[in-house]
């Protein structure tokens, strides 16, 4: 096969591919006009999940930093929405933009202290710093303790925008990770992952590129718990701030492929789709999520993806830089 | 390469059509279960909107089935199925539109978690297409009913939580409460302590969940008003994680004689314990929310004998269910018989829950949602709670009493309403009983 033929194949499938991708946009955001009120609803719910999961995908499956931390940041959100539009009376847009400061101040404060921790360390590090923000909530007379805010703004949000806006969160955080790691942030993050000694050694500055990352993913999963709220409508410190979410983050990204951009999407699919399926057995639903996840890593360890990958060799957002002949 | 495409495509489209294929179509449950009814993919959200062509009215229960709040669902199943059995069978139905048809009640477990409680509820909603939706117990259930009510414009009936917290997220528009007062609940707890002999300290053992953040300052509003009682509070403890020993050593140092403790079960088993271990029990031991139930305070070491709290509801209200006919004294007695153990409170809530639906929904005669709302708010029917009516904040406020365990005839330990000046209908000239107190 020529070097012009093989260049030739691979535009015409990156030009399928493409066409396939805006077609699914284009089909998902016209939703609203025939899909059902419980699929626009089913539709926000798996949009927010993927965009939590593809960040903590960034975070673990890109850059080694598996955190069971970063519900902090959702429950940062979910207060900031309902402090910005209940005490004061700001808007959901100004709820956005107060969050993302606060998310950005928050991760370099906790950032100086965590990035002194590695691997388990990390891990454990990031989920105290996130029990210790609850506690302090808990605690929080400005915020009504454990009472929890009503965040009645959101009460008449129409589920149309609600999923528009869901929509558009999910798809910037799969743009959002295939361009940082199609570029050579992505590499250096890489290189970090699987070895951070020859990283350091070829040139990548290990701190910064953490911090980037980190910063990065709190701030998007800041502002996926302010949308995820604006649907919620009632915030309480224990579940904004609980491990459930961590644990679905990890669910997603484990069942769907880590590593991959396309796990994500799979996972939060799977996890939503089950989540309303389970409703069907009260009492009995986080038994059987727990033991489908730990079928399908028995089964397929590299995830729903990776066993795809692994057989087919097939990926649709593609990170990898092939050499040309 | 042909192949790449195809999986790409597939990959894309089954999730596209997934979302769209979301319009339900698993079998309605007449008990707790999923599902819902077979039907197309209108969004009947909006005011007024389509009634779901089916043979049955639908009502969905978003409800804590799993999670610390799935106690007060003890009795439910067993009265949803003695209320759908006489309004299906022994009434014929309820009639919509000229003709009688069965009442079904589809559940939805919230898992004592907002987060979940809102899917539930919308889930309910868009999915099964309810024609009235319930949403109970604590503001994780009525609160976030209430939210997709708004959202939805649909008929929403919650219960079983402080009016307070609940009105916190109004004012509704959809949404209809069955709710106590918490001012009230206090009032009566306070009342017990003004008739035992004390030196008028009182020590507050409160934790930062709603009901110790409103219980604070609720019960210091009131003694403030009465006078002659003295505060001593050593700050709010962590629910998740709690430590006794320096609340109880503060509280034995300052001379309390009278505790108002607000605390889940297995902090007030741990509190209580602790208190007979530090050899301090106070002449009134006030334990709310932790000992509602028998199965519980039965377990209590040392005995709790003269402990106090608030009932939400008691079989000795002299009430009776609309729809049964039957005293509330004859349906707990026969929720002991069938189960062999002392009746839970959340029956009084679940019974009249049942005589308020098929009040509503054979006043409003069609399933219209402004028709169904509209008969929400002109309620007037008697229940095992009295008479309720719709007050202006669309709550209709049920009572909540000074109460404290004593010993049985029948079980080992059986409630006793000593208290009820918020709301005067019950003989409260008992006894009250003091605790084993080392005072």
């Amino acid at each position: 096969m020529t070097h012009k033929h093989v260049l030739s194949s691979a535009y015409k499938l990156i030009g399928i591919k493409s066409g396939v991708i805006v077609a699914a946009i284009i089909a998902l955001a016209l939703l609203p006009l025939y899909g059902s009120a419980h699929a626009i609803n089913v539709g926000i719910l798996v949009f927010s999940y993927l965009a939590l999961g593809q960040m903590w995908n960034l975070l673990a499956g890109y850059s080694g930093l598996v955190s069971l931390g970063h519900q902090a940041f959702i429950g940062i959100g979910a207060y900031t929405l309902a402090v910005v539009t209940v005490s004061y009376g700001g808007g959901f847009f100004m709820s956005f933009l107060i969050s993302i400061v606060i998310a950005v101040l928050f991760s370099l404060v906790i950032s100086f202290p965590i990035f002194k921790l590695s691997g388990v360390y990390f891990t454990i590090g990031t989920w105290i710093v996130s029990e210790s923000v609850l506690m302090f909530f808990r605690n929080w007379r400005f915020v009504n303790f454990d009472a929890g805010m009503n965040i009645t703004r959101a009460f008449r949000i129409p589920q149309e925008n609600l999923y528009l806006g869901a929509l558009a969160l999910g798809i910037v955080s799969v743009a959002l990770v295939y361009f940082i790691l199609r570029s050579k942030m992505g590499l250096s993050l890489m290189a970090m992952r699987d070895n951070p000694a020859a990283a350091e050694v070829r040139g990548v500055h290990l701190y910064k590129t953490k911090l980037i990352c980190f910063l990065i993913a709190s701030t998007f999963i800041t502002i996926t718990g302010v949308l995820l709220y604006m649907n919620i409508a009632f915030v309480m410190p224990g579940p904004a701030f609980g491990i459930d979410w961590a644990v679905s983050m990890v669910f997603i990204v484990v069942i769907g492929g880590i590593g991959t951009i396309e796990g994500p999407i799979i996972g939060a699919a799977i996890y939503v789709f089950l989540r309303q399926f389970l409703f069907n057995f009260p009492g009995m639903s986080l038994i059987i999520l727990g033991s489908i996840a730990v079928i399908v890593i028995l089964v397929a360890p590299k995830g729903i993806m990776g066993a795809i990958h692994g057989k087919f060799g097939f990926e649709l957002f593609s990170v990898r830089r092939k050499m040309e002949d | 390469m042909k192949r790449r495409a195809i999986l790409a495509a597939a990959l894309c489209l089954v999730f596209a059509l997934s979302l769209a294929a979301c319009n339900g179509g698993s079998a309605p449950g007449g008990t707790p279960a999923g599902g819902g009814d077979a039907g197309g993919g209108d969004a009947a959200w909006t005011n007024g909107g389509v009634v779901p062509d089916r043979e049955y009215i639908l009502v969905g229960w978003a409800a804590p089935m799993s999670g610390p709040q799935s106690i007060f669902m003890m009795p439910t199943q067993w009265v949803v199925d003695m209320m759908l059995d006489h309004i299906n069978n022994n009434l014929g139905g309820i009639e919509i539109n000229g003709r009688r048809i069965p009442l079904r009640v589809v559940f939805a477990d919230n898992e004592s978690n907002p987060t979940t409680a809102m899917a539930a509820a919308e889930r309910l909603v868009t999915n099964d297409r309810v024609d009235i939706l319930l949403g109970t117990w604590t503001p994780v259930g009525t609160n976030t009913a209430s939210a997709v009510a708004e959202r939805h414009q649909i008929p929403t009936f919650v219960f079983g939580a402080p009016e307070e917290s609940w009105l916190d997220g109004g004012p509704y528009e959809w949404a209809v409460g069955m709710n106590f007062n918490y001012y009230n609940l206090v009032r009566d707890l306070v009342n017990i302590w003004t008739r035992v002999d004390t030196n008028g300290r009182v020590g507050l053992v409160l934790d930062t969940t709603v009901d110790g953040t409103v219980g604070r300052d609720t019960v210091t509003g009131i003694l403030d008003e009465l006078g002659g009682f003295e505060v001593v509070d050593p700050g709010a403890f962590d629910a998740a994680t709690p430590d006794f020993t320096g609340i109880i050593s503060r509280l034995r140092d300052e001379d309390v004689q009278i505790i108002y403790a607000d605390m889940n079960t297995p902090n007030a088993s741990r509190f209580w314990s602790q208190l007979a271990e530090f050899d301090f029990i106070p002449r009134v031991v006030t334990i709310n929310r932790g000992l509602h139930y028998a199965a519980d305070v039965g377990r209590l070491e040392p005995n709790a004998v003269g402990l106090t709290y608030s009932a939400l509801w008691d079989r000795n209200y002299p009430f009776s269910s609309s729809l049964l006919g039957e005293s509330a004294y004859g349906i707990a007695a026969r929720w002991e018989d069938d189960h062999g153990e002392h009746y839970p409170y959340s029956l009084g809530y679940d019974v009249a829950l049942f005589d308020i639906l098929y009040d509503v929904l054979t006043r409003a005669g069609t399933l219209e949602r402004n028709a169904v709302m509209e008969a929400f708010l002109t309620t007037n029917i008697d229940t095992v709670f009295g008479n309720v009516t719709v007050n202006e904040n669309r709550n209709m406020r049920v009572p909540a009493l000074g109460t404290q365990w004593i010993e049985g005839d029948r079980w080992p330990l059986q409630k006793s309403i000593v208290s009820a000046d918020t709301f005067p209908f019950v003989d409260t000239n008992l006894p009250i009983v003091i605790p084993q107190t080392t005072q």
